[in-house]
Parts: structure tokens; sequence; C-alpha cells
């Protein structure tokens, strides 16, 4: 095609322009880059056209009746004439009335580029922060798993003054004092847990250091462990304490947290905890408390799903005797969606955000619906970049698709006239789209169809 | 009959008016060349109304230039227009872009500056073609050229206006 004149120009920014002479047209403008400029010109050159013409407008205040009109487009009257019908006050086709949306004004390589940094910047962003907040929730929960009532524990520098706690990492005697102390001076230590702890209680002052069994002191010993040493605790143990099995270290907890939460005030008693101590004592036991119960649904949830499963899979080995006799069901009718393979659907506004431009359509049909199929099903197409598919349905039922791909900058073997395609299918370039008819009609019939596209 | 041409005046009468005054400049004038179109509308009721009233209309403004039958009031108004009251800034230069305007536009031929005031009041090509009498072929080359002389004449005034201020 030689270059657009001038009046073709103006007339496809008026929006005059058959659909098939637009095509044409716009074909040409991908191609030749002159005539695209020459079409930019003569934009401006309308815009200051009508910028100087509403400039007439008069400002007296009889203009004020006169509403500007300079952007109504080309076929409308300012109200409905009442003519009768004739050729000239016919409506132009729809490609005129959207002639601003016609022409090519794709974002260049860079800007897309740009874009597409700014996007993946974003999206990097995101995924730093939910990565960084999944690994503090692992660290966390990890630690809440391997010591569930860890919050729980006595740490006695926590309560007491530096020099009691200095003191009793000092003697391991001085350390095991607070534990003997009651009964040696008579009085009952609060304690819920029963004997043992008590009977090396009143066992007096006397009999040195004896290290509470683990069952009820479990909890203080990891807090406590810089103060009494291993050798001396293992050999003051008494016979029977030592005879009992020792549970392990993170289960004896996890049994009791309750437990060492009413301990936590006792074994502290003679250090007085401040205010602030206590409410946070409270503040950690209720934490704990709620892991603890995090922990119990978690478990009941674990054996509700494996009894499911369980049951599911007694129901799946019961169903085929009974089902056997039964006829098969029916095969599911495939929606319009399934039989268009589309993955998505989409509306006019996206789908003219991903062509830059309108979406054509066939003239005299109904489109189905439109939405988004996969580059490999269309041949031909850019296999990076979304295909939009418009469906229609001729009279025989017989599906037809009109795919539409935005081209890239330099993209290869590009159809700039209609041609056939191997299974049959129709393409052609649309100014800076690809477009591809598909149906099972044979390509004559296709033809016939290429001609009312718009 | 009348309601016809009554429902044509309510339908055209303002777009009919708003280009006679861009094409004539004179608010008064535009009003009675309107006025005197309807009245040749009840007269021969158009089939077509609405290039028949423009074209009726454009017809009456040549022939009313050729005659000069409105010269002396057109001078009057000349007159009263460099005399103005003490105008803002802003209506100022306003009263000198339509001016300038109006001089760019004086300097296109007919046919071109008719075509471009029709399809500022929203006529498409075939709708042209039929009130100025031309092949609806020729309507794009014409506004085309109408718009580029149109845009020059109006920058060389531009430039004029501000050599002289200088």
């Amino acid at each position: 095609m030689s270059h657009v004149d001038e009046g073709t120009l103006h007339a496809l920014l008026d929006g005059e322009l058959a659909p098939a002479e637009v095509l044409e047209v716009q074909t040409h403008f991908a191609t030749c880059p002159a005539c695209s400029s020459r079409l930019t010109e003569a934009r401006k050159l309308l815009a200051e056209t009508e910028r100087l013409v509403s400039a007439l407008e008069p400002a007296a205040p009889h203009g004020a009746q006169f509403a500007p009109r300079m952007g109504r487009p080309a076929a409308e009257p300012p109200p409905p004439p009442p003519a009768p019908p004739r050729p000239s006050a016919a409506p132009p086709p729809a490609f005129g009335m959207e002639s601003h949306v016609l022409i090519p004004n794709n974002p260049t390589v860079t800007e897309v580029r740009r874009g597409r940094r700014r996007v993946m910047g974003w999206a990097a962003g995101f995924l730093v922060v939910v990565g960084a907040g999944v690994i503090g929730l692992q660290v966390q929960m990890g630690l809440f798993d391997k010591k569930p009532v860890g919050m729980l524990k006595l740490r006695p520098e926590e309560f007491s003054s530096p020099g009691a706690t200095d003191a009793r990492a000092a003697s391991p005697a001085a350390a095991a004092a607070p534990e003997t102390r009651p009964s040696a001076t008579g009085i009952a230590p609060i304690r819920t847990a029963p004997g043992p702890s008590r009977d090396a209680g009143t066992g007096g002052p006397g009999n040195g250091p004896t290290p509470a069994p683990p069952s009820s002191a479990q909890p203080a010993a990891p807090a406590r462990a810089p103060a009494p040493a291993p050798t001396s605790a293992a050999q003051s143990k008494p016979p029977a304490a030592a005879a009992l099995p020792p549970p392990p270290e993170t289960k004896a907890p996890e049994k009791k947290p309750l437990q060492a939460e009413t301990k936590a005030p006792e074994r502290t008693s003679d250090t007085v905890p401040t205010a602030e101590d206590r409410q946070a004592i409270v503040a950690r036991a209720a934490k704990a408390t709620e892991d603890l119960d995090r922990e119990r649904n978690r478990e009941r949830a674990a054996a509700a799903t494996a009894a499911l499963d369980a049951e599911r899979k007694r129901a799946a080995a019961a169903q085929p005797a009974a089902a056997a006799p039964a006829t098969p069901p029916p095969a599911p009718v495939p929606t319009i969606d399934q039989r268009s393979q589309i993955a998505n659907r989409i509306g006019l506004d996206e789908a003219a955000r991903q062509l830059g431009g309108p979406l054509h359509a066939i003239d005299g049909m109904s489109r189905l619906l439109v939405g988004v199929v996969s580059p490999q099903l269309v041949p031909g197409t850019d296999t990076l970049r979304a295909v939009v598919r418009a469906v229609y349905v001729d009279r025989a039922g017989r599906l037809v698709f009109l795919d539409q791909q935005r081209v890239r900058a330099g993209q290869q073997g590009l159809p700039y006239t209609p041609q056939a395609g191997r299974n049959g299918e129709l393409r052609w370039m649309a100014g800076q789209v690809l477009v591809v008819l598909q149906s099972d009609q044979p390509t004559d019939s296709l033809r016939l169809l290429y001609r009312r596209i718009r | 009959m009348t309601g016809d041409v009554g429902q044509l005046f309510e339908t055209y009468h303002e777009s009919l008016v708003r280009m006679l005054w861009r094409r004539t400049g004179d608010r008064d004038r535009a009003e009675d060349i309107a006025q005197e179109t309807f009245a040749r509308a009840v007269v021969a009721p158009p089939r077509n109304p609405r290039p028949w009233l423009f074209a009726v209309a454009l017809n009456l403004v040549r022939e009313d230039a050729r005659k000069g039958l409105r010269q002396g009031r057109r001078l009057q108004l000349l007159k009263n227009e460099q005399e103005p009251a003490p105008a803002p800034d802003a209506v100022h230069e306003r009263n000198e872009e339509v001016a300038r305007v109006r001089a760019a536009l004086a300097q296109l031929n007919e046919r071109d500056r008719e075509a471009l005031l029709l399809k500022a009041e929203g006529f498409n090509y075939d709708e042209i073609a039929e009130t100025l009498g031309l092949a609806k072929g020729a309507i794009g080359t014409t506004l085309s050229r109408a718009r580029r002389r149109l845009v020059e004449a109006y920058r060389d005034m531009e430039g004029t206006d501000r050599h002289v201020a200088r």
C-alpha cells in the first residue's frame, strides 16, 4: 500500500472510514513510521483546530446557552432529529466512533520494560516481607514446639536481686536453701505436687543440697542449671529418687504447665517480685496457655483428620460393591469455557487494555464471551503474550474463535495480508494486533466471515 | 406544518446560530439569518432538514456579504468593538485571541471555512458534502487543508503580534 494521503488521515481521525479501510490503513501504520508520524501531526492539527474554533465561542452572556460541541462525535446530532431515515443520517460505522482508540499509540519497549521492572520490584518487596514473616513465625513456633513451656521456666535472675543470684551461683547449698527453708521452719511449702520434694525438704538443712525429683522440680532445673554442680547433685541424689525413671526434659513441663504456672510465684516468694515482674509472668503464662491450647487443637485436628481418612477409606472400600449394579453417571457436559479452552474470562476493558485498542468483533454475530487463552492454542502467536479470544457460535452451533494478540515490536513472520494456516485458520494483521479466525468451518467460510470483522 | 417547523427550530436553532455567529462574528446578524432560514423552511419544508437549513443559512451569509446590505451596521459594530470599555486583562487577551482566530478563518477560502464550521457543529462527511454540494470523497481533503491553513494562519498572526508587541 502506498502512503496514506492527508484526506484519509483526517477521515480516519474523524471516524469516517469504513472498517475495511480502517484495517488497511492500520496495517499500513504498523509498517510505515512516516505515516504514523503524519498521523500524530494530523491529530495535533485537529486538536489545535478544534481549540481555535472553540475560541470563537462567544464570551457574551448570550453565549452561555451554547454548550461547546467540539468534542461531540461526528455522527451525533445535538438532539435526535425527527427526520426520516436517510443514508446521510445513518450513524457511521462503529469504528468511526472509536477512531481515537484505533490509532496505534502503543507504549515503547522502554516504557514496557520500565513498567515490568516496577511490578517486579513490588513483587520482590512483597515476597521479602512475607518470607521474613514466615521465617519469624517458624522460629517462634519452633521454640515453642521444642520447649512448650520454656516461657514458664523460672529465671531467678529476673525475680531476685543480682546479689542473690550471684550468691546462688556461688554456692549450690545456698541455691537450694529456698527450697528447704519452709520445712525447716515448720511451715509446709505450698505445693501441688506430692511427696518427694516435701520429703526431701524435711531432711533439714543439715542434709545438704537435695535436688528435687524431676517430676516436680524439672521446670526450675534448666533455669538453675548454673547453680548446682552436676557432680554433686548426682552424688547426693537419694537412691529412691535415682531409681525413678527420669522423664524426658521436654515432656514433664508439657504435661503440667498449669502446675508450673501456679508454682512460679511460690518459688520466688523469697525474692519478692515486683508488680511488673508479676505482670510479665502472668502475660507469659497466658501466652503459654494459648500455645498449649493451640497445640491441643492441632492434635485434635490431626486425630480427626486421621479418623476421617480412615472413614473415607472404609467408605471407598464399601462403595464399589454397592455402586456396581448402578449405571455409571453420565459424563458432565463441558461448559462453553471448557469448550473454548478459556483460562479466564475478561471484560471488554481488559481486552482493550491487552490489545492496546478495542477488541475486534464479527459483525452480525453475538459474542458469547471474551477470555484469555494460552498462546499455545493459537498457531503463529507469540508464546510470551496472552491471547484474547472472543467466542461466537454460528447457526450450526459450531464455535468460532476470533483470537487476537498484540504483537511485539520487531516480531517476525506476521501476516500482513490474510493467510490460511495449516489448520485452516485465517490469520492477518490489524494494526498492532494479530488476528486469528478459527472454526470448524472451511477456510472459504472463514474468508466470508473475515469480511465481517470490524 | 407549523408543528414541524417548530420542532425544527427547537432542534437546530441553537446549532445554526452558533455556526452563523462563528461565521459572521456578529450575533444579531447570525440571529437574523437564522430567522430568515427558518422562514424559508416554512415556505418550502425540507426533506433532509439539517443539511438544508445550514446550506440555506450559508447561502444567505454569502448573499448578505455580497450585497453589503448590512455594511453600515457592521461598521458601526466594528467601531463599537474598537472602543471597548476598559476590560480586565483576561477578557482583553481573550478578545485578542478571538480576533486572531477570526482573521485566520477569514484567510481560508469559502468552502474550506464552511466545511470547518460545519464539522465543528458535528456534521459528518455525508452531511457536509450534501450541505456544500461536494463529493463525500473530497471532504477529508477539504478538511485537512482547512485545518492546516487555519493553524498556519493563526500561528503567523500570533508571531506577528508578538513581533509588534516587542
